[in-house]
């Protein structure tokens, strides 16, 4: 078992292809954490965050063959399940358990991932970036990207019309974009 | 529509198919002018990298004590491990603590749906029978969901609840607030990317107040379930 601890993402997604358990458990260990932590942050209670993280990894483990490095790297494709499936958790309760904007807020006022494809300085950039949006357009991507609505129902909860739904959320990710040095042409 | 002019019009539904929450025909539109558009799609995949970026910005949290040993439980029957000839065919998924309580908050949760979608069958003794067995099925088994969405006439009027359950099988069960007119309806499952799924037709007779039927696609996938009369949709529900 000593050896799958060294292993790459990609080793281990392998391993749990072919059903090997050690595999499986080295990737639930070195993963456990940030997949806890971002359902934590999009459900807000522990009990129901621990069932999305549960099941993230049970998914995982299911559609590891189908895992495609060319589509984006590991941690983003089970953050994304996390985020799926924690956004399934939420509409089923039907309710927000933060304020969009607060959420937000967690995202710039912790110690971030180690797992992210950015260097240092753009993950500080972007948490700026992110502390330094208009509430209005930091509310409308938290609502899009943590909570999974619609420009439609981003719309009917903050009360506006759906264009301005829209240009809130494009114009918050163009100026993130701007941090990471890729503009708009 | 000129090339620059669709590619505005792309442009404008990027951020939410980057999020992966546009809507099913918006979805469609895209990915047909993204096969032919380099620059379009070059904007989808910058913009999804920043959606997977911010991802990663929630912080770590380590979860409760015993969650590695409660995920491999869940996954040890599917692995491949060392046991005496025979007994794995005999082994089979049980309900663990967690699971346990993960079917009792979908139940709960599914209820909370039922209740905010104003169900009131909720407040009747035949149906308080039905959510009851919801439970039990879920915890029974194993179900991984119940979701719940109203179901509406082409008026706009509430006509019941479509509930669609995630397991094996997966399946829709739709209670009617008032039996509907008597007839045939076409029941159809629209999926969220626009395929249609014909589900068994529901013959409505004086006092049919529930309908059902299994489904071939997973939960999340689901757009809209209709019913149609004549070829007419007169109830959809949107999930």
């Amino acid at each position: 078992m000593h050896g799958v601890w060294s292993l790459s993402d990609e080793s281990l997604l392998a391993g749990m292809a072919s059903r090997d358990a050690d595999a499986a458990t080295a990737f639930v260990r070195r993963y456990q954490a940030r997949v806890f932590g971002l359902a934590l942050t999009i459900v807000g209670s522990r009990s129901v965050a621990e069932d999305v993280a549960q099941e993230a990894f049970v998914r995982a483990w299911r559609h590891a063959e189908s895992y495609d490095p060319r589509k984006g790297r590991v941690p983003a494709w089970l953050l994304t399940i996390t985020r799926n499936l924690a956004i399934d958790a939420l509409r089923m309760r039907g309710e927000l358990p933060t304020d969009p904007f607060l959420l937000m807020g967690s995202l710039v006022s912790q110690e971030g991932a180690s797992d992210s494809s950015l260097d240092y300085d753009d993950r500080d950039n972007l948490r700026r970036a992110l502390l330094a949006l208009p509430p209005e357009q930091a509310r409308a991507i938290a609502l899009s990207v943590f909570y999974g609505l619609t420009g439609k129902e981003i719309a009917a909860v903050e009360e506006i019309p759906l264009g301005t739904a829209k240009t809130r959320i494009r114009r918050g990710l163009g100026k993130l974009r701007e941090v990471l040095g890729v503009r708009d042409e | 529509m000129s090339e620059d002019a669709e590619c505005a019009e792309i442009r404008e539904l990027i951020p939410e198919i980057a999020a992966g929450v546009a809507a099913g025909d918006e979805r469609a539109r895209a990915l047909a002018h993204l096969g032919d558009c380099h620059d379009c799609r070059h904007e989808l995949a910058v913009t999804a990298d920043l959606v997977d970026e911010m991802l990663t910005l929630a912080p770590a949290e380590e979860p409760p004590a015993g969650f590695e040993s409660r995920v491999m439980a869940r996954l040890a029957p599917e692995a491949k491990v060392r046991r005496a000839p025979g007994r794995v065919r005999a082994l089979r998924r049980r309900p663990t603590r967690a699971s346990t309580r993960a079917a009792a908050w979908l139940a709960a949760t599914a209820a909370a749906a039922g209740l905010a979608a104003g169900a009131v069958w909720w407040q009747t003794a035949q149906d308080r029978e039905l959510a009851a067995s919801y439970r039990h099925t879920l915890d029974v088994a194993h179900g991984r969901g119940l979701s719940a969405a109203p179901l509406m006439s082409g008026l706009g009027a509430e006509q019941g609840t479509v509930f669609a359950y995630q397991g094996e099988p997966s399946w829709l069960y739709v209670t009617f607030r008032a039996a509907p007119q008597p007839g045939l309806y076409d029941a159809c499952l629209v999926t969220k990317d626009g395929r249609r799924f014909a589900l068994r037709p529901f013959e409505a007779g004086h006092n049919a107040y529930a309908w059902g039927s299994t489904i071939k696609v997973d939960v999340r996938e689901i757009g809209t379930i209709e019913f149609a009369r004549s070829g007419e949709t007169v109830m959809s529900a949107r999930f």
